[in-house]
């Protein structure tokens, strides 16, 4: 593989890890947060930056990296889940502004704004990145079709019914948002590994913003639909970067580009490209079927 | 003489200043099916709230079971197997028929998210039960050709049955439905009232409490009666004795006939 | 020098509350967070600059101040057509306003980065000496101009919300949308009001912003964070309690800063705001937010 497509490829397995992480919380449990890019962040400077001035293996840093991500979330979430979900959405940009101001404050280790750049560099990036991606997808898909994914869909469509049948809304909606933000942690790291930088820029809360359109692209509750749209919206912009009209470079658009096409998807086509339908070999089969019988309908008159 | 499954006693609310509920008292023994009936803003809904302890009663005392439940959250008490449908249907529309039906289990099916993640051998074991679970209840209803549509889709009077069946599949002591004739026409209605006998037959040890004011309903299927008017219970007895109690008549068979 | 500090502090406060203010009025009436609200001031802040700079000689002030103002307008009423008035049509869900609101908030930072650069543009100066001495005190004339516009402006809105027609309607939609509409309150009409209300502040308190800050692209998102938690702490609705909160906030900022540097404002803003909501999740919700079982 060429450089130019391993880099393609690590891009796309990011988008995906951290969107899947967003899908577990927004499209499950219906938390909508603009501060899962924090995660990211958290992990990644605690790994590297761990890493580089204790002199500790990288894996042993990542799992540090993680797991504090995970405890952070915990408290976090302990009051602000008791909240309307608009509330919690704001406290989520809140606490993203208040991670990266941390970031930028302890500037003597992080560099600061100029950005932590002294990350080892790993062999086989792309088949770890790969592996954790495929192990991440499976995981989220397994919570969706567990009873913790119909408890969580469940509470999303309506609080009060939900508890009548005793299911714990709080307890659970901690849970998934823990899980969330430890997945949005792996996704930092692999970040971090990818780009051989990392700077407080890279997880403001647009970056947590991208995640949400992208995975609202994909569909209101479509795993396979938010991992599809994840990868091709991500991957858009590099076949963009040729392209140039009346002298703009049409890369630079990107994010514009995004924010038109999930106005336009929410306005016209509200549940996202898939909607609540999974891709599966059954659905395939399905439209295989019904094209096969208007073939034949076709062939017979 | 049963046992007493549901005790309540001298039950009182007040929203502001209008009395909602007003000394209320009820007991209802395993395997009965009892009804409350009145007109709007009689406070049967409230009365239901306060039993599932979406609201907290301003005096009274409410025993599930043999345990005080007054002061307990509206998690615990519908884990101690107390289930109730709602007024306007309240099916989870993101989730299939059976899957809806089995949500109702997942709560105490115990195997953990981590479990979960992994499917590790605990979670396919369980799973197997809660879909063998939900499949059984669909099928004894008759609604298991419905199981993978979504409930969206159905027709209204099949969604209140698939509801139903959702609160009936943890096999409950005691059954809450709030006006389950609500929203249906004429036939729908005749159906609800074969489909609650048959109900009976199959889970002959829960008890149902019923809020109605469709009569033809109530006075098909209810053992035992009580009558609310303006928060307060103005008559009891069995359907012949309402019926005849000129009580009642006056406040709200009057209107009708 | 304590003094200097606390009008400064009051002054930038003002300007959070034009912020506030305007995100409440969007919320108490159509019940979502209106994002938008922070990429409108920027690109109101980028109007104002370039009319101010359109002229061989600068315009007046105030005239700069109404032309932003206008331009919030048109702006707003644009953003709402676009983005919000089909999800009203289909009474999409909160979620569904949210991520609009969003994106069009990313899309303005994302088109005036990419049309003028990220670099600052300082805004024209308005006075001949940046400071006036009364007695032996030193003030800004920039934070004077600034507090005394803002006061000015929202002494007319809550006017305008609690004397006049538009503003009975207003609140009557704000406490219950259906039942207004039963007694005859327009609903459109009252949206669109909310909306151009929003608009004009943005407009001026993008102009206000900038006149202390400067003109950069995410000029106006910074500002919404501390505009929401003003209008969170102060009882959503309540524009009374909005003002006094964004003051409260504006003069703490300032205060931090000064003694703390200004990297540690974000930190005690979420946890203030998190403290707060912790304290009293139910209270902050004002009267307007009380949902039904």
């Amino acid at each position: 593989m060429s450089a130019y497509q391993i880099s393609l490829i690590t891009l796309t397995c990011i988008s995906v890890i951290t969107v899947s992480g967003v899908f577990t919380m927004t499209s499950l449990a219906g938390m909508f947060s603009l501060g899962q890019a924090a995660y990211m962040s958290i992990s990644a400077y605690l790994t590297f930056c761990l890493a580089r001035y204790l002199n500790l293996p990288i894996w042993l840093t990542a799992i540090v990296g993680i797991v504090m991500s995970g405890i952070v979330a915990f408290i976090i979430s302990l009051p602000s889940l008791r909240l309307r979900r608009d509330y919690f959405a704001l406290l989520s940009v809140g606490f993203g502004g208040m991670v990266l101001a941390i970031v930028i404050l302890l500037g003597k280790w992080t560099n600061a704004a100029v950005g932590f750049s002294k990350i080892p560099k790993v062999n086989h990036l792309v088949w770890i990145i790969l592996g954790i991606t495929v192990l991440i997808v499976f995981v989220v898909r397994n919570i969706k079709y567990s009873r913790f994914g119909r408890m969580c869909i469940a509470l999303k469509t309506d609080e009060i019914a939900a508890r009548s049948f005793g299911i714990n809304v709080y307890g659970l909606k901690v849970k998934i948002y823990v899980v969330a933000s430890v997945i949005a942690a792996v996704g930092g790291i692999c970040f971090g590994l990818r780009n051989r930088v990392i700077a407080p820029d890279s997880f403001d809360w647009s970056a947590s913003a991208e995640m949400q359109i992208l995975l609202f692209f994909g569909g209101t509750n479509s795993l396979t639909g938010s991992v599809l749209s994840a990868a091709s919206l991500k991957l858009l912009p590099e076949f963009l970067k040729g392209v140039s009209i009346f002298g703009m470079n049409l890369h630079d658009f990107r994010t514009t580009i995004y924010c038109i096409l999930i106005i336009l998807i929410i306005n016209f086509r509200t549940k996202g490209l898939m909607g609540e339908k999974e891709l599966s070999f059954k659905l395939i089969q399905k439209l295989a079927k019904k094209i096969n019988r208007t073939v034949k309908k076709g062939g017979s008159k | 003489m049963k046992e007493c499954i549901l005790r309540i006693d001298n039950l009182h609310k007040n929203f502001g200043g209008v009395v909602a509920v007003d000394a209320f008292n009820l007991e209802v023994r395993i395997g009965e099916l009892m009804g409350i009936i009145g007109p709007n803003g009689a406070g049967k809904t409230t009365i239901f709230n306060l039993i599932s302890k979406i609201y907290e009663p301003d005096e009274g005392t409410i025993e599930f079971d043999g345990q005080n439940i007054t002061h307990k959250s509206q998690i615990q008490v519908a884990r101690m197997g107390l289930s109730r449908t709602f007024q306007n249907v309240r099916l989870f529309s993101g989730l299939s028929v059976l899957d809806n039906v089995k949500v109702a289990l997942d709560a105490k099916a115990n195997y953990s998210l981590l479990e979960a993640m992994f499917l590790l051998p605990r979670r396919w074991k369980r799973e197997k039960e809660t879909t063998r679970a939900a499949m059984e209840c669909l099928t004894l209803l008759n609604l298991d050709e419905f199981a993978d549509r979504q409930p969206g889709n159905l027709p209204y009077g099949l969604q209140r049955r698939v509801e139903i069946a959702r609160a009936l599949v943890s096999n409950p002591k005691l059954l809450m439905l709030d006006e389950p004739a609500a929203g249906l026409n004429p036939e729908e209605v005749f159906q609800l009232i074969d489909f609650l006998h048959e109900m009976r037959e199959k889970y002959p040890q829960t008890a149902i409490l019923i809020i109605e004011h469709r009569m033809e309903l109530v006075m098909n299927i209810c053992e035992y009666i009580y009558v609310q008017d303006f928060g307060k219970t103005i008559a009891k007895g069995d359907p012949t004795e309402i019926q005849n109690n000129p009580a009642v008549i006056k406040a709200y068979l009057g209107e009708e006939a | 020098m304590d003094l200097q500090l606390l009008i400064s502090g009051i002054s930038l406060g003002a300007v959070y509350a034009l912020v506030a203010v305007g995100y409440a009025v969007v919320f108490s009436v159509l019940k979502f967070s209106n994002f938008a609200h922070g990429g409108m001031i920027s690109a109101c802040a980028y109007m104002g600059y370039y009319f101010q700079r359109a002229f061989p000689a600068p315009p007046p002030f105030y005239v700069t101040l109404l032309f932003s103002a206008f331009a919030g307008v048109a702006l707003s009423f644009l953003i709402d057509t676009i983005a919000y008035r089909r999800l009203r049509k289909q009474q999409s869900p909160a979620i569904y306003y949210f991520l609009a609101s969003i994106a069009i908030s990313i899309l303005i930072v994302n088109l005036l980065s990419i049309f003028f650069g990220k670099n600052l543009y300082a805004f024209p100066p308005i006075f001949t000496s940046t400071t006036f001495y009364i007695g032996s005190i030193r003030f800004s004339s920039i934070d004077t101009l600034i507090l005394f516009v803002s006061l000015a402006i929202l002494t007319f809105l809550i006017l305008l919300i609690n004397r006049t027609r538009i503003g009975l309607a207003i609140r009557s939609v704000a406490i219950n949308s259906q039942t207004s509409r039963l007694m005859g309150v327009n609903p459109d009409v009252t949206i669109m009001t909310v909306f151009a209300i929003a608009g004009a502040l943005a407009g001026i308190s993008g102009v206000l912003l900038a006149m202390k800050l400067s003109v950069y692209p995410t000029l106006g998102s910074q500002m919404m964070l501390k505009g929401f938690v003003a209008s969170v702490v102060g009882g959503l609705g309540s524009l009374g309690g909005a003002i006094i909160a964004a003051i409260f906030l504006g003069v703490i900022e300032i205060y931090i800063t000064y003694y703390l540097g200004s990297l540690s404002t974000p930190i005690v803003t979420f946890g203030l705001m998190l403290i707060f909501l912790a304290v009293r999740p139910v209270g902050v919700a004002g009267k307007f937010a009380q949902e039904k079982v």
